[in-house]
């Protein structure tokens, strides 16, 4: 009897969290290291076509991008240059205001990043590209998702 | 005094700091990662009006073609959408009578065609008069930097194939034509040259293609590799604009 009670007065061993926050960090920096700054949110509903084989564009900083699609609401066709909903007119305007944001990272080769949906006509991709041109853009990349 | 305990700080609050800051990247970045297919478009060259463009030999061209309806034509005939590798596959491959014609990179090869382009820029400078001439000029000492080139490449692959300079895929589309389709096409265009361009590389510099171009920033060296790899399977494509016809 006399051994039980002193079981029970003793007070419950807490854990220590002394090492919950060096967890915390090392999840933290994990994600630091592998996700890279949201560039712009898609005000698109679009979706890329897909493939097997695609090349992976390690630098954001490089690319400017295009988002064509539709509406989210009256479903019309609208493109997106950066952050917001823009004809295409603006084109070369968008691609000028993103040309110094290149520079500063040493290399002036811009890249378009062309997000297009798949259900887009060409007529529409083909006079994108007559923009990119006439801006001496001539580097693109065809959006696509892996399988 | 002397055993004077220094007071614990409590860092149970910590924890939840380091919460705060993983919540504020996790919202704040994303995992996408940016996928792409990556070409170079057309330069807009505008030659002399009265320049007269070389022939180009119906076997030196792969002609596709697709209607607004999505519907591939190959050379002439109909085909299905996923035809498109194994035509690209023999346009750059294979040695049958209707395909490019091809010549060996050798050192006599080299000699040879840099003479003849350096007689043929004398005489052409010589009777220069029309800008279309000078045109011609100018198209021969690019043909001539691209030769001496290849003696660079020579000394990495040995003895190497090269496609007619005038050997291109021609690929039609049309503004009706869906962004899928086109997208599928070119798709598997760059996906061929990429198999073959891995393979070559796999044989001459033990390692892919994809990873000369990852070291390219970092090894100078690598840069002649890739150019001599680029020789043998040059990307030749030629979209049409659809609004100029």
């Amino acid at each position: 009897m006399k051994l039980i009670k002193r079981k029970a007065l003793k007070k419950a061993v807490g854990i220590s969290t002394a090492s919950l926050p060096d967890i915390v960090f090392i999840l933290l920096f994990f994600f630091m290291a592998v996700a890279v700054m949201k560039t712009s949110d898609p005000l698109v509903d679009y979706e890329v076509p897909s493939s097997e084989e695609l090349y992976r564009f390690e630098d954001q900083s490089l690319l400017a991008n295009i988002r064509v699609g539709k509406d989210f609401k009256t479903n019309r066709t609208i493109i997106q240059l950066g952050d917001a909903i823009r004809n295409i007119e603006d084109i070369p305007a968008f691609l000028q205001y993103a040309q110094p944001e290149v520079n500063r990272t040493g290399s002036n080769k811009i890249i378009a990043f062309l997000e297009i949906d798949k259900e887009i006509q060409m007529g529409l991709v083909n006079r994108i590209k007559q923009q990119l041109v006439s801006m001496e853009v001539y580097e693109i990349a065809l959006a696509g998702t892996e399988e | 005094m002397a055993d004077r305990n220094i007071p614990e700080i409590n860092a149970g609050s910590m924890a939840d700091i380091a919460f705060l800051l993983l919540i504020f990247w996790l919202v704040t970045t994303t995992m996408d990662k940016d996928l792409g297919l990556s070409f170079r478009l057309p330069q807009d060259v505008h030659p002399p009006s009265d320049w007269i463009p070389p022939v180009v030999k119906d076997r030196n061209v792969l002609n596709i073609i697709l209607n607004s309806n999505d519907q591939v034509l190959i050379e002439k005939e109909k085909h299905l959408l996923s035809d498109v590798t194994s035509f690209v596959q023999d346009f750059y491959l294979s040695n049958d009578d209707n395909m490019p014609i091809r010549m060996r990179v050798t050192e006599a090869q080299i000699a040879d065609t840099l003479g003849k382009l350096a007689a043929l820029v004398m005489q052409a400078e010589q009777n220069a008069s029309t800008k279309a001439q000078w045109y011609q000029v100018s198209r021969y000492n690019s043909h001539i930097k691209e030769w001496e080139a290849y003696k660079e490449s020579r000394n990495l692959l040995g003895d190497f194939t090269i496609m007619s300079k005038r050997a291109v895929i021609r690929f039609q589309s049309n503004n009706g034509t869906s962004y899928k389709a086109y997208f599928s096409v070119l798709d598997q265009i760059s996906t061929v040259l990429k198999d073959e361009r891995n393979k070559l590389a796999e044989k001459h510099f033990n390692m892919t293609f994809d990873h000369l171009m990852k070291l390219k920033d970092t090894d100078p060296t690598v840069r002649n590799k890739i150019r001599a790899i680029r020789h043998q399977l040059p990307l030749k494509l030629l979209e049409p604009d659809p609004n100029n016809f």
